[in-house]
């Protein structure tokens, strides 16, 4: 979806020279991928994607048990590089990024938050639209 | 904050393009104030160098800031204001008072000759307000922080394993430091210098960074982008302000004697009567493998507190590994005795309410160690809720390199680790 609102939110994400990879996903899906898709991620994390997808796949199943009692955040470190999730609310999608290891990840963990809010809110009105049009 | 006397006013921009952003900080900061602003500090995050330079940045602030303007700032790992907690973007807060005297000051080569550049900043204050009466004295100061340095075989480390000649190599660091301009940033030095120099002033500054890489900083000075620099504002003024100080942190009982030094005080050669490095590791019962390039989220933070007779106390941190030997982020004082300290992330959220005690305060400026916010990560929001309610729309709070408060003339110091705040 070329002017996906949320894709302007992830292509802001991807500015960060920390941020190799990031998009909106669920389990066997990305939702929303920033606006030049899989081309714009960092060159580096080319070669990992495959695996980090896959392992991604099974990260989401903890998040789909646990998102409705609360579970917010997940990661996981794979060889060089950390997998972040940050699980909307009551929902099995997350935000997911890839950062490498060594990256000041406190830092981005706080435009991961921004990022975040920013598209709850998209979702929170795209719902609300729907609901008023049905 | 409002009233008709002195008014403060914060504002922000979140936009990429260097120009552009300078322009809306410099319009979203200003448009609040019934009257021209009396002076503007200007932050932001490093992004802009890649984005269009801060000189761009800084002459779309000019666009839109009236004509002389007293203008300082520079780079800062992070800020939290009433829109928000951002690591990329811009900040600026604005002052419009009445009754007011504004001097700027600017030291140069903070890092070769850190004496002279405080010298040079205080002379400039002082000359500004040598017919200013007003009761209130005050300084803000941002100063260039450290930059981790790049040797030839060497390289860019943070961890540096011992090799043939590093120990001859040590013995020119500081030298060879203050030459390039690189390694320990000597703010302590400046920052001291200055207070000393500014006698019944009080102040709060920090220290110019980057995203914490400690690779590059730069400081704004009216419409110049400087580097390796102190910039100040001395401010006389019939309101009086309050500066305060907390760190949150706790004795972890793990105590030594720092026995031996080098390179101008900065490399810790022995502790406890071995070798620093292996002592450390003992003391803090981590293996070697931890020292890695890492580094920093590690020893940032247990940094360590030296007894003095200062009622402020002032955390070091240890910066670089070069063999057996530490290299730290600001001169360890003279005392011999230190004990390490820890914070827990409740604490460090905390010691923001500190700051307060029972108090009620109109608007703070406030500064605090960039290493809380790379602890505390997106839950540093829980920072904002304690400044939103304790303040509601009229805070900066930036995260820098190191911080230093001046409450009096007995109470100072440079340190990491700690909030500090301006309050009107």
């Amino acid at each position: 979806m070329k002017d996906d609102p949320i894709a302007h939110v992830l292509d802001d994400l991807l500015r960060l020279d920390d941020i190799l990879a990031c998009m909106v996903a669920r389990q066997n899906m990305i939702s929303v991928m920033p606006s030049a898709g899989t081309e714009g991620f960092k060159s580096e994390v080319h070669e990992i994607w495959d695996i980090i997808h896959r392992a991604m796949d099974d990260v989401f199943n903890v998040i789909r048990e646990y998102s409705q009692t609360g579970l917010s955040e997940m990661e996981f470190r794979l060889q060089d590089y950390e997998v972040l999730f940050y699980v909307f609310h009551e929902t099995d999608n997350a935000l997911v990024a890839i950062i490498p290891a060594l990256a000041n990840k406190g830092l981005l963990e706080v435009e991961m938050e921004n990022a975040r809010r920013e598209i709850q809110s998209l979702m929170d009105q795209r719902e609300k639209d729907h609901l008023a049009v049905v | 904050m409002k009233n008709d006397d002195f008014e403060a006013s914060v504002g922000m921009t979140r936009k990429w393009d260097a120009r552009e952003a300078g322009r809306e900080v410099a319009r979203n900061t200003i448009r609040k104030l019934k009257r021209p602003p009396s002076f503007f500090l200007l932050f932001s995050t490093i992004h802009y160098e890649k984005n269009g330079g801060f000189q761009e940045f800084l002459d779309g602030v000019w666009d839109v800031l009236p004509k002389g303007t007293p203008l300082i700032g520079g780079t800062i790992a992070g800020f939290i204001n009433p829109e928000g907690c951002f690591v990329r973007g811009a900040s600026a807060m604005a002052v419009s008072a009445r009754r007011i005297d504004i001097s700027l000051g600017i030291g140069y080569n903070t890092k070769r000759n850190p004496k002279r550049a405080a010298r040079e900043c205080s002379s400039m204050i002082q000359k500004g307000l040598k017919n200013s009466n007003y009761p209130n004295k005050w300084f803000i100061s941002f100063v260039s922080g450290g930059k981790v340095p790049s040797f030839p075989i060497i390289g860019k480390k943070h961890v540096v394993d011992s090799f043939i000649g590093l120990k001859f190599f040590l013995i020119f660091f500081n030298k060879l430091c203050s030459l390039l301009q690189i390694g320990p940033g000597r703010d302590e030095d400046v920052l001291e210098g200055l207070s000393n120099n500014l006698k019944k002033f009080r102040g709060i500054a920090g220290t110019s960074c980057d995203e914490l890489k400690l690779e590059r900083n730069t400081q704004f000075f009216m419409k110049k982008t400087v580097t390796n620099s102190i910039v100040s504002l001395g401010i006389s003024s019939d309101k009086d302000v309050k500066f305060t100080s907390a760190t949150g942190l706790t004795p972890s009982g793990i105590k030594f004697t720092i026995d031996k030094k080098g390179g101008g005080g900065y490399i810790l050669k022995k502790i406890n009567k071995d070798r620093a490095v292996d002592e450390y590791l003992k003391l803090m019962g981590w293996p070697k493998e931890v020292l890695d390039e890492r580094l920093y989220r590690k020893v940032f933070y247990y940094p360590f507190i030296q007894k003095t007779s200062n009622r402020l106390s002032s955390p070091r941190m240890l910066g670089l590994v070069y063999g057996d030997e530490f290299i730290s982020a600001a001169k360890p004082l003279d005392e011999v005795d230190a004990e390490i300290f820890t914070s827990t992330g409740k604490s460090m959220i905390e010691s923001v309410n500190d700051l307060f005690k029972d108090e009620s305060y109109e608007f703070a400026f406030l500064i605090s160690c960039g290493t809380k916010m790379e602890t505390l990560g997106n839950n540093i929001y829980n920072v904002k809720k304690i400044l939103d309610k304790k303040l509601g729309d009229d805070y900066l709070l930036l995260y820098v390199g190191g911080e230093f408060t001046k409450i009096s003339d007995d109470e100072f110091a440079f340190m990491y680790q700690s909030d500090n705040a301006l309050l009107m």
